[in-house]
Order: C-alpha cells, then sequence, then structure tokens
C-alpha cells in the first residue's frame, strides 16, 4: 500500500539489537492533494503505516498492530523535510509478536517527529 | 479535607502520573518544568487533578497556576465551595 | 450559515480539511456538547484498504477526523467562524484493535471529548461494525 510509493526505504541495517532505516518521502504522493490542499503535511498515521512496514521488513512476515500503548505526534512532518528520516525501531520479538518501541526523527536524531510503543502481531 | 492531606494527595497522585519523585514536588517549584509537561501532557495533568477532586480548571484560570502552591490553595478554594 | 443536526456527503467538507483520497468521514452527527457519531462506509478504492482489508491506520485516522469534524462543528455553529480549523493527530494512548473491517462494511464511532485545554482537545473514540467493536483508544487532537 505505501512502501514504494509513499516513501522509500534507502537503507537498513541492525546495530545490536535495534535496527534502523534511512528512508525518504515521496513528495507527489497523492495522498498531500487532500492532506492538505495546498498545504502537503505527512499524516501521522502514515508514520505508523511506515512504522508496520519497516516491522515487516524485520520479520519477513504482514504484521497487525493489536495495541498502541502510546504513540506521540511531536513535530509536524512535511514531505519536504522528510527526504532523509532515521526510523529506528527497538523490537522485542516473542513468537509472533513483536512489541517495539519506535522513533522516527531526522537524520541527526535531533528533531524526533514520531515516539511509538506498541504491540504487533503476525497476520 | 486536611490542607496536607491535600498536598500529599495531591503529589502523590502527580508523582505517580508523571513518574518524578515525590521530594522533587516542592511548594515553589514551577509545575512544568518539574513534572515535564508539553501542551499534551498539560491536558492529561488538569484531567488527572479535575478527576481526582472534582473540581473544573477553566482554561482562563490555568495562567495563575504555575507552582504547586498555586495548585494546592486552587484545589483547597475550590473544594471548599 | 445554517446549522445542521446531521452532515454528510458534501456537507462533510464544511467541518473538515481533509480532502480525497484521505477523507475519512461520510456521516456526522452532533449528539451532545461532548458527544458525536460518525460513520464511514468503506470503499474498494480507500487508500488504507490492502487485500480488501481496512487497516489500523485507517481506522486510526477516521477516529481522528469524527473527532476533528466535531471540533470543526463547533468552530462554524457556534463560533461563528467560517472556516473549520486544522485538526492534527498529537497523541494516540491505548489504541486496541478488535479486527479488521472489510470493504463493504459500515464503521460507526462515538466521540467524547473529555478535556478541552488550549488548543488541545482529548477524547475517547470507539469504533463498531454492526455492534462488534473494531478499535477504540483515546486521542489528543491539536487545532
Amino acid at each position: 500500500m505505501l512502501i514504494d510509493n509513499y516513501f522509500k526505504i534507502n537503507e537498513f541495517k541492525e546495530s545490536n539489537s535495534d535496527f534502523v532505516f534511512n528512508i525518504s518521502l515521496m513528495p507527489q504522493h497523492r495522498i498531500y492533494e487532500g492532506h492538505f490542499p495546498g498545504n502537503p503535511v505527512s499524516p501521522g498515521v502514515c508514520s505508523i503505516q511506515m512504522m508496520r512496514e519497516c516491522i515487516e521488513k524485520i520479520t519477513g512476515k504482514s504484521m497487525i498492530i493489536v495495541s498502541i500503548g502510546l504513540c506521540r505526534f511531536v513535530n509536524v512532518l512535511t514531505p519536504d523535510k522528510g527526504q532523509n528520516l532515521l526510523l529506528k525501531i527497538s523490537p522485542v520479538i516473542e513468537g509472533a509478536s513483536v512489541k517495539a518501541n519506535i522513533v522516527l526523527s531526522d537524520n541527526s536524531e535531533s528533531l524526533v517527529f514520531v515516539t511509538f510503543k506498541g504491540e504487533f502481531i503476525e497476520k | 479535607m486536611e490542607k496536607q492531606e491535600l498536598i500529599d494527595q495531591v503529589n502523590e497522585v502527580l508523582a505517580e502520573e508523571f513518574e518524578v519523585e515525590v521530594s522533587e514536588i516542592t511548594p515553589d517549584a514551577n509545575i512544568k518544568e518539574t513534572l515535564q509537561l508539553d501542551s499534551l501532557s498539560l491536558v492529561d495533568m488538569v484531567a488527572l487533578i479535575e478527576s481526582t477532586f472534582s473540581v473544573k480548571i477553566q482554561n482562563s484560570e490555568l495562567s495563575s497556576i504555575q507552582t504547586f502552591a498555586n495548585l494546592y490553595d486552587f484545589i483547597a478554594a475550590r473544594m471548599s465551595k | 450559515m445554517d446549522i445542521k443536526e446531521i452532515y454528510e456527503s458534501e456537507d462533510i467538507r464544511k467541518l473538515l480539511n481533509q480532502r480525497d483520497p484521505i477523507l475519512m468521514v461520510g456521516c456526522f452527527k452532533c449528539l451532545s456538547d461532548v458527544e458525536c457519531e460518525t460513520s464511514l462506509k468503506i470503499a474498494e478504492d480507500n487508500v488504507f484498504c490492502i487485500s480488501g482489508e481496512f487497516t489500523e491506520p485507517g481506522l486510526i485516522e477516521h477516529i481522528a477526523q469524527s473527532a476533528s469534524a466535531f471540533v470543526g462543528y463547533k468552530a462554524i455553529s457556534f463560533d461563528g467562524t467560517e472556516k473549520a480549523p486544522v485538526g492534527y493527530i498529537g497523541e494516540v494512548k491505548k489504541f486496541k484493535l478488535g479486527f479488521l473491517p472489510k470493504v463493504g462494511d459500515t464503521l460507526r464511532t462515538t466521540i467524547r471529548i473529555q478535556s478541552v485545554v488550549m488548543n488541545i482537545t482529548m477524547f475517547t473514540g470507539e469504533t463498531f461494525v454492526n455492534d462488534q467493536l473494531v478499535a477504540s483508544c483515546q486521542m489528543k487532537l491539536s487545532i
């Protein structure tokens, strides 16, 4: 749904138990026509979908978000600010369940856009 | 409710909700700084105080509540009504 | 500006700034000062559908827009402003998924406002399909 036309994963590496994705938003995605007309803002829920798709890259399986303890949209993300984002996932994998703390920030990790704490299970 | 009892209860619910030590909550300390509140968690603080002590904090009154002492006085005044 | 009890199809655009393909509220009904109800029939081309299922981000966006429509409704009917303010999701808390609805299902959502502080509205949202709980959460919307 979103991968390959809303955002793309430029690079993905594992560093100790965390997984770090370097991603870019694609400003011409049609979602910006409606969010909002003449004022492109990356929808918070699309950041959540990006997180899910990166978790699926780690597990290699389709995943569903069954619960979100807390997800905070700390700064407004726009496509122009989203060319070089860092998405850091700290997962705890138990069988079919992945509990994860995830942070979406700029590349220098100085500007945080979204923090997420929730649970995914295999579809 | 005795004033000291009220102060202890306020400190306890805030310390637990915002994960700070009760010792960090002193009457003249600034609430936002001590509890590290931003515009989102400020709503949690207001809702928590309103439900715990069944008082109403109007937006206009919020600016006058900067320190914990202000908060104790505000609740005490509303509860005695 | 005539104030309606129910807003649907074109009228919804008066309450929300989102437009296709991410307009996720079909019908809005004000129930009280702190409660409203919305609905959405899930179309096949919905941008949040994957292989016939409406996904969690879509549910969260639908619930957030339901609350945003309520804030917009109050703005245009009580404060007399002409245009509904733009609402952003500030926080999602205690989101629980019941099941993923299918294309063709109609979502029915109840929003209860808990607290409004400055530009932040805190509310709970529950979404049902045929009286089965699809999702529930608490959210903060910043205007």
